[in-house]
């Protein structure tokens, strides 16, 4: 079994019951397939970077779960027949991961992508050694870095916002 | 003159922001901190000006390419925004 998370945005003119509907299809598809639902996060309708099928707005929700790829395919095709999503992306977090270890790791703790990718995966463990490392950090020339950068990176918190 | 007509640059010392804060994760779910590395054009910034590390500098690009495909950053940028 592998993790993955699944971005997927749906129209936000659709009703909240067919909206509904597209979830308990999702979650037919978890049961058919064999995979398990860990998380089901609605972001709610945010601002899109950019237009998609005439689009401004989108309805952002995000699965995260695990399973095989025969289910990531099967979501995946649900997603391409259904007009009211319009944009979905996969991505795999980590192969071959305990189903159970995750699931005790995200129901103490606030349910975080992060924080169950540092619970249970060997890269994730390299990475809290590398993070470990005494770093000095140059607190002058830290900060000097960051107007540089800040200066051509004008436009902020425009996508951000939430309705 | 003591010293000879030569280019003298100020050097500032550009210090990898994820090196020196191990605590900030490079995330495409994260559009806010990620917006501090593109330009106005919505182009990544290079590691020679932002002044990020070559290793944070890959997982800056491959998350932000991330988000430029769920929407949460754009392919290209507006001009008067």
């Amino acid at each position: 079994m592998n993790h993955y998370e699944t971005i997927f945005i749906v129209d936000p003119d659709t009703a909240d019951d067919e909206r509904g509907l597209i979830i308990d299809k999702i979650n037919s598809t978890f049961s058919q397939k064999d995979g398990t639902l860990l998380l089901l996060d609605n972001w709610g309708v945010r601002r899109l970077a950019y237009e998609i099928k005439k689009k401004k707005q989108g309805r952002f929700i995000r699965l995260d779960y695990c399973g095989n790829g025969n289910l990531v395919d099967e979501l995946e095709r649900n997603f391409r027949l259904d007009h009211r999503v319009l944009k979905f992306m996969t991505i795999q977090i980590d192969k071959d991961v305990d189903v159970e270890a995750l699931k005790a790791a995200m129901t103490p703790e606030e349910p975080e992508a992060g924080a169950a990718e540092t619970a249970a995966t060997p890269e994730a463990a390299e990475e809290t050694v590398s993070a470990d490392q005494p770093t000095a950090p140059e607190a002058s020339a830290d900060s000097e870095t960051e107007t540089a950068a800040g200066d051509i990176a004008q436009p902020a918190s425009d996508t951000e916002e939430q309705s | 003159m003591a010293y000879p007509q030569k280019k003298r640059f100020f050097h500032r010392r550009k210090v990898c922001r994820f090196c020196a804060d191990s605590t900030l994760k490079i995330n495409y779910k994260d559009s806010g901190m990620l917006k501090y590395f593109i330009t106005e054009r919505a182009k990544i910034i290079p590691r020679r000006i932002s002044g990020t590390c070559a290793k944070h500098q890959r997982e800056l690009a491959r998350e932000i390419k991330r988000a430029r495909t769920i929407a949460l950053l754009p392919f290209v940028g507006t001009y008067d925004v």
